[in-house]
């Protein structure tokens, strides 16, 4: 939990640095953090680590956490359920997760502006982040391998 | 491979679902509490947060050395005219400006920042030397005082003059509260004569130091207006059954900024705390600050840099405070290219009937602490107000966190 903390402020920060820099659609690597809890974490530590992602999320944007929490919890919640359809062998399935976990994740920042009139910070460099799937997709699939040989 | 979850581990896990469920809500609805708690993490950000300020594209705002001046000469000409052109404190006592800190409409009170140790009980409280209400508590600690507004019921009797002419006697009253607290009204009571005034009529404080009332002359304190009284059974209208009825001047709720009787020489002292800006740590209109409330930052304390107004103090924690960094509320200088000053707000209905905001015009604020600040330019004017190009803060640079 710890790990995947670090990783969401630290990656959050390198997103702000580059979108002063580029602009809105400089991908947000939080979508491919969810596609891979989503995917690969217990299904009992998945609200542990909706809160950790969401929580993180918010520190970098300022804004309540409990939105953004309820977004990670409604993406991972949906990418969850998927596993069985997913094969997780594949390297597009990172890809495939990340872009519904970044639907899931606009979905839900959506509802809450409309419902509650909150501005919660879901823009298009969700999609794009999605895309960074692509080149960690190997990666991960060795280290949870690994992770599996070693539980 | 791991063991099932037992019974215990699946009620601790419904619990603890619950728990960030509940806690999403209260975050959501914005309790204080929650979103103090929310920014406990903030030192995390700390770790890369100076390496990634340095590395962001260098910050450029050239307007804002041109606009530093103006914005400072509007605020200084709205602090004059607070003080008002006359004299608004007794013999023997200095006017000094102070904020208003909290605004109680169900008691008919203002709460002031005040300077220790300078006030007396009934030190008058003036706006552009409109009586705004009298001192009626000063806190424990002497930094804030309760205003009674006039018109309470149990605020009390001043004395007060209308003159119908220059040079003609003055009619005396006295002027008190209404009776009902949720209704707040000016009361004429005792007049010296029965010579209704005139409609539009002034009236102010009259000069009763010899009866040992200490209260400056000439405050203004309202204006009479005139109702036709009720005539039962429908009779003919006359000018004779009209009532005089003193209204206020001003809605003392919408005040920031008043004067205080003090003792000669004293001056507000306010906090004023040195920090910087989080550059990684940013939204459209929330900025991070590195100093909460151990570092002596409360909630409302304005945020500055150098002459820009970069936000107000919306939520704190121990190390670290979010500042909303929208137009604050309040009062506003849209100042022209030719130096015409106009007090606004940024809601259209709070704008001079027929005025616009010209394109490229300043838009300032201003604070006790700080003089006048610059917040922007108008970049048009929409439905409900003002659209202005905000002037970013440099986030290399040092800000000041002030408040009362």
């Amino acid at each position: 939990m710890i790990l995947l903390l670090l990783a969401t402020v630290v990656l959050g920060q390198l997103h702000v640095l580059g979108v002063a820099w580029f602009g809105e659609f400089v991908p947000d690597p939080i979508v491919v953090l969810a596609a891979i809890a989503g995917l690969h974490w217990q299904r009992r530590r998945l609200l542990g680590a909706a809160l950790v992602l969401g929580w993180g999320r918010s520190l970098i944007l300022l804004e309540p956490a409990g939105a953004h929490i309820l977004c990670a919890a409604i993406a991972l919640t949906v990418v969850a359920s998927q596993r069985e359809a997913f094969d997780r062998e594949r390297g597009m399935t990172l890809l495939f997760a990340a872009l519904l976990a970044a639907g899931c994740w606009m979905g839900g920042a959506w509802a809450l502006g409309a419902t509650l009139d909150l501005g919660v910070s879901a823009g298009p460099s969700l999609l794009t982040g999605a895309l960074l799937a692509l080149p960690i997709a190997i990666p991960t699939r060795r280290v949870v391998r690994l992770a599996r040989r070693r539980a | 491979m791991r063991a099932p979850q037992t019974g215990r581990g699946r009620a601790r896990g419904r619990w603890f679902g619950v728990a960030v469920l509940a806690g999403s809500l209260a975050s959501l609805a914005g309790v204080a509490p929650v979103r103090s708690v929310e920014q406990w993490l903030s030192p995390v950000l700390g770790v890369l947060d100076r390496s990634i300020t340095s590395a962001l594209p260098e910050h450029s705002e050239p307007l804002l050395g041109e606009l530093a001046g103006p914005a400072r000469e509007s605020w200084a000409a709205w602090a004059r005219s607070v003080r008002g052109s006359f004299p608004v404190a007794a013999a023997g006592w200095d006017a000094a400006l102070v904020p208003v800190v909290e605004r109680r409409r169900d008691r008919h009170e203002l709460v002031i920042a005040v300077p220790p140790g300078a006030l007396r009980e009934g030190s008058a409280v003036t706006h552009r030397g409109v009586l705004v209400g009298l001192v009626d508590d000063v806190f424990d600690d002497g930094t804030r005082a309760t205003v009674t507004l006039l018109g309470r019921q149990d605020s009390r009797p001043i004395a007060a003059e209308w003159r119908p002419d220059e040079g003609a006697r003055a009619v005396h009253f006295l002027l008190t509260g209404a009776e009902d607290r949720s209704d707040v009204e000016l009361r004429v009571q005792a007049a010296s004569s029965s010579v209704p005034p005139p409609a539009e009529q002034l009236a102010w404080t009259r000069d009763v130091a010899e009866l040992g009332d200490p209260l400056a002359p000439n405050l203004l304190i309202g204006r009479f207006s005139h109702t036709q009284s009720e005539l039962p059974g429908g009779g003919v209208w006359s000018p004779d059954d009209e009532v005089p009825q003193l209204s206020p001047l001003l809605d003392p709720f919408t005040l920031d900024l008043v004067t205080v009787e003090v003792t000669p020489g004293t001056e507000l002292s306010l906090r004023e705390v040195r920090t910087r800006l989080y550059g990684a740590s940013q939204s459209d209109d929330r900025r991070r600050i590195a100093a909460g409330s151990r570092s002596g930052v409360r909630r409302g304390d304005w945020v500055v840099q150098d002459a820009l107004f970069v936000g107000v103090v919306e939520v704190v924690s121990a190390f670290s405070s979010v500042v909303d960094t929208r137009v604050p509320e309040g009062l506003l200088f849209d100042v022209s290219p030719g130096g015409e000053i106009v007090a606004i707000g940024e809601a259209r209905e709070t704008w001079p009937t027929g005025w616009e905001p010209a394109r490229g015009d300043l838009i300032a604020a201003g604070h006790l602490a700080t003089g006048g600040l610059v917040i922007g330019t108008v970049q048009g004017a929409a439905d409900e107000g003002l659209v202005l190009r905000h002037i970013a803060p440099d986030p290399m640079s040092a800000v000041r966190v002030v408040g009362p």
